[in-house]
């Protein structure tokens, strides 16, 4: 049989072999940190979020509560003195982290918005500490007439604090990778914004996602903007709560355009958005492109399984991090 | 298989000749490229503003004033041009970065005014490299020796360079450190600012000092100009104030009402003419222009489709009255007419209704129905004078043809033909190239060659489907800055349905009524109509051609309520009425801002108001 380039599956099937270094747990009564972590959280109105403030006083754990998330700084309270800390400045939240000498920094991001939990990550990554992401998936999303209605309205694109780009790209040289949720408005607006090239639109959508008509939501409710420029041709899986799977196809992406910046849309799920910023801090090529929804109260419904990432053990990040650091030796 | 392939190839070709946005093009853009008539304004040491609404072509325009589009669009060798246009976009999501952190818009000014100068010296050392590489000058050690560019570099805070490559480097350098202080704004040392504009006087007079480009004109072109904040687009007004005998000059484009601020930093307005030449494209392209420009653009491409010469007159045919009634069914309606009434007239008159066009006696048994008159007599008494009542019939004979159908019918109107595509775009040139691409794609669909017309019904189809399209594009635009599109989108419903409701049911109404002008909110009233909100969202649409507008008669009046509105005629096909400006009607600011929100109890009170009560059991809902 002739070689036919069309259908070469080269990435899909040797992704499952990558290392995604995570651990899942059915609940959350199944996961506490070890003793002497320390846990960076915020607890939300939405259940699955308020899972930390029901374990046990006793336990040896350094919670830092997130009390204010301000668009340019939060807040936290140790040891009931409430600090304030600026999101463009990772030597304040190195700061921070250092108080609490070598032990895992844990960031749970089920409460935190992507603003505040994105500089965190970055500026935690870029030290030498053990740091792990957890994310608690909720039962379900909840519907309005029929429609997920997960956000109020957003604030419009700017770059997350610390992530802003500005140098300058040609606009030929430009992927926009939406990471799609249910919110077609969002994916409208953004890519309106954005006015990629023709045939640059490579949708990415969680599959599996959380539930198993999560990926049929996913394209019914975005059918509209999918049609536009024949998007839905070039959509691309990863599953929905896993930032590594979404790495490796960001990564596949990125060397498929290695002249292109991969403008990333924030769209979807935590675990997605997780991926996406890890790919911004490891790779050049990549841009992170946010819209600011302000979300919606009671948008969910329960705790599902709970996520631990193990960030500081993926290995793509590591040898971007250490590859850094000798450069700027 | 062969033929499945070669129609998908050529519906591929359709599509990428047709794409609509000057983004979508990519290096076919200058290929393709139609110089407007207005394009010889913007070549000029002046600087220029261009406005223009969503798909007028400002984007195409702009980057063939870059050197990049003149290298395709000119025959003459590039160091025989007299200027050379460096081409920049806005983009929001980066320009968005630099504001807020506790800073006043007075610092800020200070940090984009210096960004602005290192944007520009990279778009000039981009430029010098492909002018290197495109000519036979070689800009070299020697031109970096000047004191202008020691000057420049001085002002800029750059060592002093080496070689063109070496300069480039230095710049992308200072643009990421300018980056790192940005992101980390309390920790990174703030760069050395430069003063805004200062650098880009000693760069182009050191670049006017290389050999071959002394005497040329630089053009900054700036597109979106509408994505910048206020404050910085007061930066850069002040720059075009001041850039009057330099040079280099300003090519600005943005959207009707993107120009928000016309201020500079120390509050000096810019003028037309004094500080810059404004061109509207809509102006410029009205009517006949329009159509000429159009005719070329379509033909061109369609050129480029077939080699057998085809011509968008003779491919979009108009249906003629006639036959569009015939094809809508008037035969069936009047012949169940003639058996209904047929034993209660006498022969006589049958036979000489026999001899009249179909239409004419629908109209009469629909008129004679609405006015409470025995449609009996009217039938009689147009068999005994069919001229009596034939000034009204050709008041209403278009808008008749939304009514054949009747309610609960998909299609109640066709749209077909060149100058109805014209009019259907409104001098919008990106919607008159869907109208083209959707109609050919439809057409092709049906096993068509392109060598036989294409249809009235895949016209029509494809209009309704380039309305479907853009509505759904609505929803991702924003109003001021902020994504309100389903806003826009549930004005425009609302309005669509009401005017579709209006079209299909003409008798004992004035016809085509398609427009409206907003009258004042009523005393009691007015303190709890936000009428700031509906003024912003009216602006909003028009700016992103929900609506298009003309002056009423209040003119010289700032607020949008002085103008007289009407949805794009782009939507007309997709909400069945007519296409063409006619009537208004009047709509308080209590209504609109009750079809903004979706009230069904404000769209029953519109249609109560205009006796069309009836129809309150409609769904509001198109989709």
């Amino acid at each position: 049989m002739p070689f036919d380039s069309r259908i070469i599956s080269y990435p899909q099937r040797s992704l499952s072999f990558r290392p995604t270094p995570t651990n899942r747990f059915e609940n959350v009564n199944l996961f506490t940190p070890e003793s002497g972590a320390v846990y960076l959280f915020a607890s939300g109105t939405e259940e699955r979020s308020q899972h930390a403030d029901r374990w046990p006083a006793d336990y040896n754990i350094n919670m830092i509560p997130v009390t204010r998330q301000d668009a340019d700084d939060f807040a936290v309270l140790i040891d009931g003195t409430t600090y304030s800390i600026s999101l463009r400045n990772p030597r304040q939240i190195q700061a921070l982290i250092n108080r609490f000498k070598d032990n895992p920094f844990y960031i749970d991001i089920t409460g935190l918005s992507h603003h505040v939990w994105a500089p965190v990550l970055s500026a935690v990554v870029s030290t030498s500490r053990s740091v792990r992401v957890v994310y608690v998936e909720p039962v379900k999303y909840i519907t309005s007439q029929e429609r997920y209605d997960l956000s109020e309205r957003v604030l419009g694109l700017h770059p997350l604090p610390g992530f802003a780009a500005l140098s300058i790209t040609d606009d030929a040289n430009i992927c926009l990778v939406p990471l799609l949720g249910f919110e077609e408005d969002r994916f409208l607006y953004t890519r309106t914004k954005i006015d990629p090239p023709a045939n640059k639109t490579f949708p990415i959508i969680g599959v599996p996602g959380f539930l198993p008509d999560y990926p049929f939501v996913t394209y019914h409710e975005n059918s509209g903007a999918l049609k536009m420029d024949r998007s839905w041709t070039r959509a691309r899986h990863a599953d929905a709560s896993c930032p590594f799977r979404l790495f490796y196809e960001l990564e596949d992406l990125a060397a498929r355009h290695p002249r292109d910046v991969l403008r990333i849309a924030m769209l979807g799920t935590k675990p997605h958005a997780l991926g996406a910023v890890i790919f911004a801090i490891a790779r050049r090529n990549a841009e992170l492109v946010y819209d600011h929804p302000v979300r919606k109260p009671g948008r969910t419904d329960g705790s599902g399984w709970i996520y631990v990432y193990h960030v500081s053990s993926f290995a793509p990040l590591v040898d971007a991090i250490r590859s850094r650091r000798r450069n700027d030796l | 298989m062969e033929d499945k392939s070669s129609a998908n190839d050529l519906r591929s070709r359709i599509t990428r000749l047709f794409a609509y946005k000057a983004e979508w093009l990519g290096h076919d853009l200058f290929d393709l490229f139609t110089q407007p008539r207005y394009f010889p304004g913007l070549e000029t040491n002046q600087s220029c503003v261009l406005v223009g609404g969503r798909g007028t072509g400002k984007t195409t325009v702009l980057r063939g004033l870059s050197y990049e589009g003149q290298r395709t669009l000119r025959d003459s060798p590039v160091e025989e041009w007299s200027y050379y246009g460096l081409y920049y976009k806005v983009d929001s999501n980066r320009i968005g970065a630099l504001q807020g952190l506790g800073m006043n818009d007075d610092e800020w000014k200070r940090l984009f005014g210096h960004y602005f100068n290192l944007v520009v010296s990279s778009l000039a050392v981009r430029f010098l490299q492909w002018y290197n590489l495109n000519t036979n000058f070689d800009v070299g050690l020697e031109d970096l020796e000047s004191d202008e560019w020691r000057q420049f570099e001085q002002s800029i805070s750059l060592e002093k360079s080496s070689n063109i490559q070496d300069l480039g480097q230095k710049v992308e350098k200072a643009l990421i450190a300018y980056e790192l202080y940005v992101n980390n704004i309390d920790d990174e040392a703030r760069p050395v600012l430069s003063i805004p504009g200062a650098p880009l006087d000693y760069l182009f007079d050191a670049i006017s000092n290389i050999q071959g480009l002394s005497s040329k004109e630089f053009y900054l072109v700036i597109d979106e100009y509408e994505n910048l904040l206020d404050y910085q687009q007061q930066v850069v007004n002040t720059l075009i104030k001041q850039s009057a005998g330099k040079p280099y000059s300003f090519k600005v484009g943005v959207r009707e009402f993107g120009w928000r601020v016309k201020f500079t930093i120390d509050r000096q307005e810019l003028r037309d003419p004094s500080d810059y030449h404004m061109i509207d494209i809509h102006h410029e392209l009205d009517s006949g222009r329009f159509d000429d420009f159009a005719f070329k653009i379509c033909n061109d491409r369609l050129r480029k489709l077939s080699e057998q010469g085809l011509n968008v007159n003779e491919l979009f045919i108009t249906m003629p009255f006639d036959e569009e009634a015939e094809a809508l069914g008037v035969a069936d309606l009047c012949d169940k007419i003639m058996n209904d009434y047929r034993d209660q007239i006498s022969s006589e008159y049958i036979d000489m209704l026999s001899l009249i066009a179909p239409m004419r006696i629908w109209f009469a048994v629909e008129w004679a129905k609405t006015a409470g008159e025995d449609p009996i007599d009217a039938l009689i008494k147009l068999a005994q004078n069919p001229d009596a009542t034939k000034t009204r019939f050709d008041n209403y004979k278009y808008a008749s043809l939304f009514a054949l159908r009747g309610r609960g019918a998909s299609l109640r109107k066709y749209y077909a033909g060149w100058s109805t595509f014209v009019m259907l775009s409104a001098s919008n040139i990106r919607f008159l190239l869907q109208l083209v691409e959707f109609s050919l794609v439809e057409h092709i669909g049906q096993n068509k060659s392109l060598n036989e017309p294409v249809g009235a019904l895949e016209q029509t189809k494809a209009a309704r489907a380039v309305g479907r399209a853009n509505l759904k594009e609505l929803e991702g635009v924003d109003v001021e800055g902020r994504p309100e599109g389903g806003r826009i989108v549930a004005l425009l419903m609302g309005l669509g349905r009401l005017f579709e409701i209006f079209a299909r049911e003409p008798f004992g109404h004035a016809p085509e009524v398609n427009q409206f002008y907003v009258d004042e909110p009523e005393a009691d009233h007015a303190e709890t109509i936000p009428l700031e909100q509906v003024d912003r969202l009216l602006k909003a649409s028009v700016t992103h051609l929900a609506l298009v507008r003309t002056a009423a008669n209040k003119l010289g009046r700032e607020d949008p309520r002085a103008f007289d509105h009407a949805i794009h005629p782009i939507f007309s096909p997709l909400f069945q009425f007519s296409h063409r400006k006619k009537r208004k009607t009047k709509l308080s600011v209590e209504e609109l801002h009750g079809l903004i929100n979706n009230s069904r109890e404000t769209f029953d009170q519109v249609l109560n108001r205009h006796n069309r009560g009836e129809e309150q059991n409609d769904q509001l809902y198109l989709f």
